[in-house]
């Protein structure tokens, strides 16, 4: 291994090594993989093509807003537009994002294991994925799909068109590649931790990814069940959302967001994951508070479960359901703040190095904080009433979606780009992306909490002059948002093929991935890894002629470069 | 460290050099454990899966008390209590087919495979009958009798009130299921083909894949020729036993003050209100519903002189609600049903190669498992279907 890393060439071949990129290079060894870091890498290009369709969306939404009335595009448009972003960006981006790609590849590698548990249930869940994004090509291109990305009954099943199936068949299957992958999470980490590696010695990544799973696990069937009913409803009559039948339509908006609220924890759960893992290699410090980062994963992956009404404020509950839901929400304030503050504390004297993925690190901290506190104002009943379904809101879960996991998920990315490509990135256009994104995501979304405290309703596609400032500079904000996520994947991409050679471990983390080579070989290790506490950044030390960190002698024979003794 | 790295990996190798142990395992204790963490992971899905149908269940009945005393009383009991000991016998049998895998006793395995795969075949032989007699009385969807009206073909809709003719009533009944037996004995063909076809490639796989899909055929007509061979033997009894049911329950329906809007012309509104307030349902007049209703309120005005449709003048609006309810849940278990047997048939193909012994008996575990919670839902359905009232 140590051989390895000293070769600094600078081509793109690997012909002196072997691993997990180049070992079979014929594409049907790709196509029927069954190894989770490929798995894990085309998922990573899957939604990352994803994210572009939703963005390139999203920016067309933005210039229609350019000004009241019709910009460049008409009304219907702008509907399906909002909605294919929604479903896209929600669906087949932000869900499977950190899970599906960071997440498969880094999880065995965490634990020391050559795989994970179930790898053909790791293929399908991402063939599944697959197949949901091709149904929602078809509602793309049908081109008929307005209800939001909610599918709210009785318009979706009355009013609404067949795109409205084709849509929700593809959540339906995209849910059961979201179960598959966070069942196979659940089993490989409680089945193949390795010997020493108790609960509380596991990186925070996996307690994310675990708390995670569970919400893939007991969430997902219900959004299958409720889509199932839906499309009976449309097809067959079933009647039970339909009033004119006897049925209730306030009940499918129960069982969405059932599912749906807890799917917001999907997405921010493992992005939080990541940022514990930043906060602590890029301090060069343990991690503060590790018991409380762990179960305060668990306490928001359970009080998620408990929270769903508060999107239904305005559909008609009881008072005193309003009222409990609203509470239910503000306790989840309490383990995302101690968090927060634990991220902070582990910060506290730390070493602070502003490689870019701490700059994103640092980027989600302050935007997920804003994102956050201004959820309150939406927990609290009474807010809630004046700023429900404004810009209030979109601005709100875009600071916790985008500014949280986008942001959380770029990090990861550039935290762990070397160990899957074995490619080093240029470190200030790196900086640079980071920063252009982080300001341009600012001046799109702040303006939209001001309009929308001042009654701009979200989903409109005209709106009245006094608002227009505020929608200009926000388009404006996107669109440089836009140029600054097109220049950090750029950034990602010409490392690829101009990038110097990683080391095995270039941030001195002491998590088990950065003990194999970069790329890791097809079978992860040499031979099982020991395991030893994941913060123990003191055991790394910088070793500038292989340009990385490497563990110190303590236990030299782990990293020796002969085949396994054993 | 290095000693405990030592012997488990002579462990390690003599795991791997036996057949079925997966790579990245290292032992097949390893292996079995993750097999049965995931099962039972993967069956607390299919519990939530069906909970959102449980959910809908409580929902309607608890708002609708009078349409599911109306309704079941359509049910069979009589069926639903065979199917249910089925489906007990069944377990009983998978139970043992584990056992048998546990001592290797790969003969054991396959025979009660077999014996599953009859009861679950018969199972859905029963449903066919129930559903067919259903059909025949147009006890349907909630969308599918408003459809039969609109389409403007009343002769289609069963009239509780003005009954169909026992006699028609029973030949069209007749006629469809006799066509089900057929049309499955024509079906016979493709399993013998495939025992056929084993055979002549002498494959043992392609051969015991069509016995056990012969064992499929033959159950479901059995289940078939049981229930109408019970029918008619009880029929006659049992259609008294319906008209006194549904008597008794008009006086009970009748006196409940707080569902007292059975009246053709108000159309139900109160019924659309469903709203999670209690106050709401008793006051709701198509003008104090909540806001989220209004627009199916709107077309359902609309759609008012349409809807003339009942089953009995004296029958609670909407009864279709609950066979809605009914046909969603008993045909989601049936897929399941369907994809146990897949499973089934798949442990009895391994059986008869012989591949379970002692230490690798995970599959046909985790179809138990599986099979078990599909019996255990069929066991919820029965009474919250059938034993109502």
């Amino acid at each position: 291994m140590a051989t390895a890393s000293l070769s600094t060439q600078h081509d793109d071949g690997h012909h002196d090594d072997h691993n997990y990129l180049n070992c079979n290079k014929s594409i049907l060894s790709w196509v029927f993989t069954l190894d989770h870091k490929r798995i894990g890498l085309m998922y990573l290009i899957g939604v990352t093509a994803a994210f572009a369709l939703g963005g390139v969306m999203a920016l067309a939404l933005r210039a229609e807003l350019w000004t009241p009335g019709e910009t460049y595009i008409k009304h219907d448009t702008y509907n399906h537009l909002f909605t294919l972003h929604g479903a896209v960006m929600t669906f087949l981006f932000i869900i499977p994002s950190v899970p599906g790609s960071l997440g498969n590849f880094v999880l065995p590698l965490m634990l020391g294991a050559k795989d994970v548990a179930f790898p053909r249930m790791n293929l399908g869940s991402f063939y599944l994925w697959l197949v949901g994004a091709a149904f929602f090509l078809i509602a793309l291109l049908t081109y008929q799909l307005d209800t939001g990305w909610t599918f709210y009954t009785p318009y979706s099943t009355n009013t609404s068109t067949s795109s409205v199936i084709a849509a929700t068949m593809g959540v339906f299957i995209l849910g059961f590649s979201s179960i598959f992958t966070g069942l196979n999470f659940i089993v490989t980490i409680h089945t193949m931790r390795p010997p020493g590696m108790t609960w509380f010695r596991m990186p925070l990544f996996l307690w994310a990814l675990y708390a995670t799973s569970i919400i893939q696990v007991l969430a997902t069937p219900v959004i299958g069940i409720t889509l199932l009913m839906l499309a009976a409803e449309k097809y067959l009559g079933l009647g039970i959302f339909d009033p004119k039948l006897g049925g209730d339509p306030v009940l499918y908006q129960h069982f969405f967001w059932f599912y749906s609220h807890p799917a917001v924890y999907i997405m921010i759960l493992p992005a939080m994951g990541i940022i514990s893992e930043l906060m602590s290699t890029f301090s060069r410090k343990p991690i503060f508070g590790y018991r409380f980062i762990a179960y305060s994963s668990l306490a928001i992956a359970l009080l998620g479960f408990l929270v769903w009404g508060h999107h239904m404020f305005t559909s008609g509950q009881s008072p005193l359901m309003i009222t409990v839901f609203s509470i239910l929400t503000f306790s989840v304030s309490i383990p995302s703040a101690i968090k927060v503050f634990n991220w902070l504390a582990t910060m506290y004297k730390g070493s602070i190095s502003l490689a870019t993925p701490m700059c994103y690190a640092l980027s989600f901290l302050f935007l997920f904080t804003i994102g956050g506190l201004t959820g309150l104002f939406l927990g609290t009943l009474a807010t809630d009433i004046h700023l429900h379904d404004t810009y209030f809101v979109v601005a709100h879960f875009h600071y916790v979606m985008m500014g949280g996991t986008l942001i959380a998920f770029l990090g990861g990315v550039y935290y762990w780009w070397p160990k899957f490509t074995g490619k080093m990135y240029n470190e200030f256009a790196g900086q640079f992306g980071c920063l252009l994104v982080f300001v341009a995501f600012n001046l799109t979304f702040f303006p939209q909490f001001i309009m929308g405290s001042r009654g701009m309703p979200r989903r409109y596609y005209n709106y009245l002059p006094e608002y227009e400032i505020f929608h200009k500079i926000s388009t404006v904000g996107a669109f440089l948002l836009g140029l600054g996520l097109f220049i950090a994947g750029m950034t990602l991409v010409w490392s690829l093929f101009k990038g110097r050679k990683a080391p095995a471990n270039p941030w001195g983390a002491a998590t088990l991935e950065w003990t194999c080579t970069s790329p890791p070989i097809h079978h992860n290790f040499e031979h099982t890894p020991s395991v030893a506490d994941p913060y123990a950044l003191h055991e790394w030390v910088y070793v500038s002629e292989e340009e990385g960190y490497v563990k110190k002698s303590t236990s030299d024979t782990e990293h020796s470069s002969e085949p396994a003794s054993v | 460290m290095a000693v405990a790295h030592d012997s488990s990996h002579d462990e390690h190798n003599e795991f791997h050099s036996k057949p079925f142990s997966a790579h990245h395992f290292d032992s097949a204790e390893q292996q079995f454990d993750s097999g049965k963490l995931g099962m039972w992971l993967f069956l607390v899905t299919e519990v939530l899966f069906f909970s959102g149908l449980f959910c809908a269940y409580s929902v309607y009945r608890a708002n609708h008390p009078e349409i599911f005393k109306y309704a079941s009383q359509f049910l069979s009991t009589q069926l639903g209590a065979i199917n249910t000991s089925v489906l007990i016998l069944s377990s009983l049998t998978m139970a043992w087919g584990v056992r048998c895998a546990q001592l290797g006793k790969n003969g054991g395995v396959a025979r009660c495979m077999a014996l599953t795969l009859i009861c679950a075949a018969f199972f859905l032989g029963v449903k066919t009958f129930e559903y067919t007699e259903k059909a025949h009385k147009r006890l349907l969807w909630a969308g599918a009798s408003v459809d039969a009206n609109e389409l403007g073909k009343p002769s289609q809709v069963f009239r509780f009130g003005e009954e169909l003719p026992q006699a028609e009533f029973e030949d069209r009944l007749d006629t469809s299921l006799k066509g089900a037996i057929r049309y499955w004995a024509i079906a016979i063909v493709i399993p013998v083909a495939l025992i056929l076809l084993g055979q002549g490639m002498n494959s043992r796989k392609i051969r015991s894949t069509g016995y056990a899909g012969l064992i499929c055929v033959v159950g479901i007509m059995m289940g078939i020729w049981f229930s109408m061979e019970l029918h008619h033997a009880t029929h006659a009894g049992e259609h008294h036993d319906d008209s006194h049911a549904v008597a008794a329950h008009e006086t009970e329906h009748h006196g409940d003050e707080s569902h007292a809007h059975d009246d053709e012309h108000h159309e139900g509104d109160s019924h659309n209100a469903v709203g999670e307030d209690g106050e709401d349902h008793e006051t709701a007049d198509g003008h104090t519903v909540v806001s989220e209703v209004e627009v199916g309120l709107s077309k359902m005005e609309h759609d008012e002189e349409h809807k003339a449709f009942s089953i009995d003048e004296n029958a609670p609006e909407n009864i279709n609600i609950f066979f809605s309810i009914y046909y969603f849940m008993t045909g989601l278990h049936g897929f399941h049903i369907v994809c146990g047997m897949i499973a089934i048939t798949w442990i009895f193909v391994r059986a008869v190669e012989g591949d379970f012994r002692p230490d690798y008996f995970g599959p046909v575990d985790y179809v138990g498992l599986y099979w078990h919670l599909v019996d255990l839902i069929w066991i919820y359905l029965f009474p919250l279907l059938y034993l109502i009232g």
